[in-house]
């Protein structure tokens, strides 16, 4: 129970995490596993920069305590990407011009893979809806929306 | 390191609130953004915490003796996709904040957050909606209306957990016999908190009203329930509503008292709220003519 150590997965790998229970994950993500995908914009779950998938859904790591993911799965930006969901959507992306900084781009990739596992041929509406956490200072959206739209044609049966 | 512990029963949990007073963290939406630190350093809780959402007796929604039961733990995603749950609750948790806080936050945590902007709280006043808090000497029932006393505060005794939010399945029953306006007023769609949130019903019966139900967020120090104007409205011919409603107005503009904040200002929470009240009262008397 008190201070047990947290065992849980990131991409697959079984991790064990011996440490404050109060950290966020992001911060154990970044710093102790060096994976940088994750981004802190907010750090309050307004932004969306840190987004990861928890058990599957869609989460922001900034908020969560790492004594809460007993058990769980992580996938990261650096798990995804590697698989053919991932690469599909980060090539939509790159080809739809829906990244200029890159800084949103992790956790968009992220949001775009929740929401077409929910709903593989999402339409525009559910599209905005699927990606409302998540801030983008450069694009203006259209491009983005463009860029999950065409994820969800080329990667059609993917989902 | 804080003392932190991660109960794998319900009983568990109510022994670490009895001996240590644990704060329960459910999807720590609200907790780890409070006590936010330094980046990279833990969240300052102060106390001692316990993680509450791996408790799976806590996440159901089953009805009980009249009311529909939504346990503690259950995050806000999963009571939006239960299909029994009532309209105004659903619209209402649809709104808040975007996805993924929705995939983490829970209804109980809303509540026991207590904010004046709460989205989840207007519906759950007109519903008239309880709380079942447990402890190790039982459990009690209490109204929302009691249960949140103040900006931030509720009536959770420190060896209390919100088992479940309980909602009469009388209204849920008739619900959709009747007119419903919930709006949430804010900077944008997704994540912003409200300037101010409106959740009202009525239903008319014989060319009167027959019962309405009226409560705003975020225009004074906890979400209001204007049950002196309700009962001045109620049994009211839907041809008087308009005139009727001049003279309520005035008299439960009172109620409405706002402050200024980094959100909104007074002056603006108050003509909206009132304006979203004329426009209600106007969708209640032209149902007449339908």
């Amino acid at each position: 129970m008190k201070d047990n150590k947290i065992e849980f997965t990131v991409n697959g790998e079984n991790k064990i995490y011996d440490g404050d229970p109060l950290r966020r994950l992001l911060d154990v993500l970044r710093e102790d596993y060096e994976m940088p995908g994750a981004k802190e914009g907010c750090g309050e779950g307004e932004c969306g920069a840190c987004s990861i998938l928890l058990d599957g859904k869609l989460v922001n790591s900034c908020v969560v305590a790492m004594g809460t993911i007993q058990g769980k799965e992580v996938m990261t930006i650096e798990g995804l990407k590697e698989n053919e969901r991932g690469k599909c959507i980060v090539e939509a992306f790159a080809d739809a011009g829906a990244v200029q900084c890159g800084f949103c781009t992790p956790g968009m990739v992220m949001a775009s893979e929740a929401l077409l596992r929910q709903n593989p041929k999402p339409d525009e509406q559910a599209i905005r809806k699927g990606i409302s956490g998540n801030l983008c200072r450069c694009t203006g959206y259209d491009q983005i929306v463009d860029a999950v739209k065409m994820a969800s044609e080329r990667g059609d049966g993917l989902w | 390191m804080v003392d932190f512990y991660y109960p794998e029963s319900v009983d568990e949990a109510l022994v670490l609130r009895a001996e240590h007073h644990a704060i329960p963290l459910a999807g720590g939406t609200d907790l780890m953004v409070r006590y936010e630190n330094w980046s990279s350093l833990p969240a300052n809780i102060p106390g001692s915490v316990m993680s509450v959402q791996q408790l799976k007796d806590l996440h159901y929604i089953r009805e009980e003796e009249g009311y529909l039961c939504i346990g503690g733990a259950l995050p806000l995603n999963s009571v939006i996709e239960d299909e029994r749950i009532p309209r105004c609750l659903a619209l209402a948790l649809d709104e808040i904040a975007a996805p993924s806080l929705r995939n983490l936050a829970t209804l109980a945590g809303n509540i026991q957050n207590a904010s004046p902007a709460a989205d989840s709280i207007p519906p759950l006043l007109i519903m008239d909606a309880e709380v079942n808090l447990i402890s190790q000497n039982g459990s009690r029932i209490v109204s929302i209306r009691d249960f949140i006393t103040g900006p931030g505060k509720t009536d959770l005794k420190d060896n209390e957990l919100i088992e479940s939010v309980r909602i009469p399945l009388d209204f849920i029953k008739k619900e959709k016999q009747g007119i419903l306006s919930y709006r949430k007023v804010g900077t944008r769609k997704a994540n912003a908190l409200s300037k101010l949130s409106v959740c009202f019903w009525a239903e008319c019966e014989d060319g009167r009203l027959k019962d309405i139900r009226m409560a705003l967020g975020a225009v004074a120090a906890t979400v209001v329930r204007l049950k002196d104007a309700e009962d001045k409205l109620k049994g009211v011919s839907l041809d008087e509503l308009g005139s009727v409603w001049k003279d309520v107005r005035l008299e439960f503009e009172k109620a409405v008292r706002p402050i200024d904040d980094q959100r909104s200002t007074a002056f603006y929470r108050k003509r909206t709220a009132l304006k979203l009240l004329d426009a209600f009262i106007q969708q209640a008397s032209d149902s007449s003519v339908s």
